[in-house]
């Protein structure tokens, strides 16, 4: 830069400096926006699951999900948390659950609120099958089928219990119908994209 | 008289002057927005260093942007201009009683770094100050000396010494 240069330099700047802070700054806002928009992974690749609890530590039930399923392809397993006694909690269940969640973990009082066969996976007998891991399953039923499989009794302790604040109920694990992770059980003919599956199998085994 | 500023060489000169710089900045945009593609759409999944870099880039690129269109492109299109101008347009011719020039470029006249010629000329008994502004280099002059001067809008475009 010559001193003719420098020296306009100095003025211009002495009255557009904000600029020269402005435009990067935005510049950073928007480079990482853009890299979080392209690298969002595709919806067969990430879990939501949707908790009825009390509390929940959201970032190590994600993280022990992730180790278990990204050898499967899993890359972003995340959690939406509701709390039945919060007045939004039914909005929140049916706004956020039902539109973007894969699993629910939902406590036996709040499923009795609600028309499970409009949202949820009943399970076929094929289903349970291949999916109940225990030898003598509780599963959630209704008139119109089975749409949830206990994964913890009132009272009992489970190895869920370190992230999530569960309430003094039985917990049932349920499935979105409507989830693209479902393999061929649900809408979607997609039989390779079956991490919801997978993710059903792990939550109700014991953490291993 | 005796030229000091060569105008259809300077017009030349900044006319392909800024046919170059404008090149160079669109290169230089080509390659920024080539690195910025491919680095957004072919990183990993662990792209958090390429951001960085791509950040680093962009804050590089946004200021030589403001450098050059804020300072370089308004100076150089300013000497084009004026040159272009000077070429077409009236020139004026005026004697003078050479004053002063200043020592450095630090006046300005229309976005052009010029350095001051103080000067005096006589009309109808009455004696005048007249400014005219140098661009580039100028003959050393005794004060006093008498001079004309061809200028356009002022800029000395030659002189020529008549007598003492």
């Amino acid at each position: 830069m010559n001193k003719d240069t420098r020296k306009r330099f100095e003025k211009a700047f002495r009255y557009g400096w904000p600029l020269y802070f402005l435009l990067p700054l935005l510049a950073g806002v928007t480079i990482s926006y853009l890299f979080a928009v392209v690298h969002e992974p595709a919806s067969y690749e990430k879990l939501n699951v949707f908790v009825a609890s009390k509390s929940l530590d959201s970032v190590a039930f994600s993280n022990r999900l992730e180790e278990k399923l990204s050898p499967s392809g899993l890359k972003k397993a995340s959690t939406t948390q509701g709390n039945p006694s919060d007045s939004l909690f039914s909005q929140k269940l049916s706004v956020v659950g039902y539109n973007g969640s894969d699993l629910f973990l939902l406590p036996q009082s709040v499923l009795s609120g609600i028309a499970a066969e409009d949202v949820f996976l009943p399970f076929s007998e094929d289903f349970v099958a291949t999916h109940a891991k225990e030898a003598n399953p509780v599963y959630y039923q209704t008139e119109a089928g089975v749409y949830g499989i206990r994964v913890k009794a009132k009272g009992e302790a489970s190895w869920l219990s370190s992230s999530i604040g569960f309430l003094d109920e039985d917990y049932y694990l349920s499935l979105n119908a409507t989830s693209k992770n479902l393999g061929n059980y649900g809408l979607y003919d997609n039989p390779t994209y079956d991490l919801a599956l997978q993710a059903f199998d792990f939550l109700q085994g014991d953490g291993q | 008289m005796k030229e000091v500023l060569l105008v259809k060489e300077k017009e030349a000169h900044y006319h392909s002057l800024l046919a170059r710089e404008l090149l160079l900045f669109a290169m230089g945009t080509t390659v920024f927005l080539a690195v910025f593609l491919f680095g957004l759409f072919l990183s990993s999944d662990h792209y958090l260093v390429v951001m960085w870099i791509l950040i680093a880039l962009s804050t590089l690129y946004l200021w030589g942007t403001l450098l050059y269109f804020g300072v370089i492109y308004p100076r150089d299109h300013a000497y084009e201009r004026f040159y272009k101008s000077a070429e077409k347009g009236l020139r004026e011719r005026q004697n003078i009683v050479f004053g002063s020039l200043s020592g450095d470029d630090s006046f300005t006249k229309d976005g052009m770094s010029a350095r001051l010629l103080k000067g005096t000329f006589e009309e109808n008994g009455k004696v005048f100050e007249r400014d005219f502004y140098v661009l580039g280099d100028f003959p050393s002059l005794e004060k006093g000396e008498t001079i004309a001067i061809e200028s356009f809008s002022s800029v000395v475009l030659s002189i020529e010494v008549l007598h003492e």
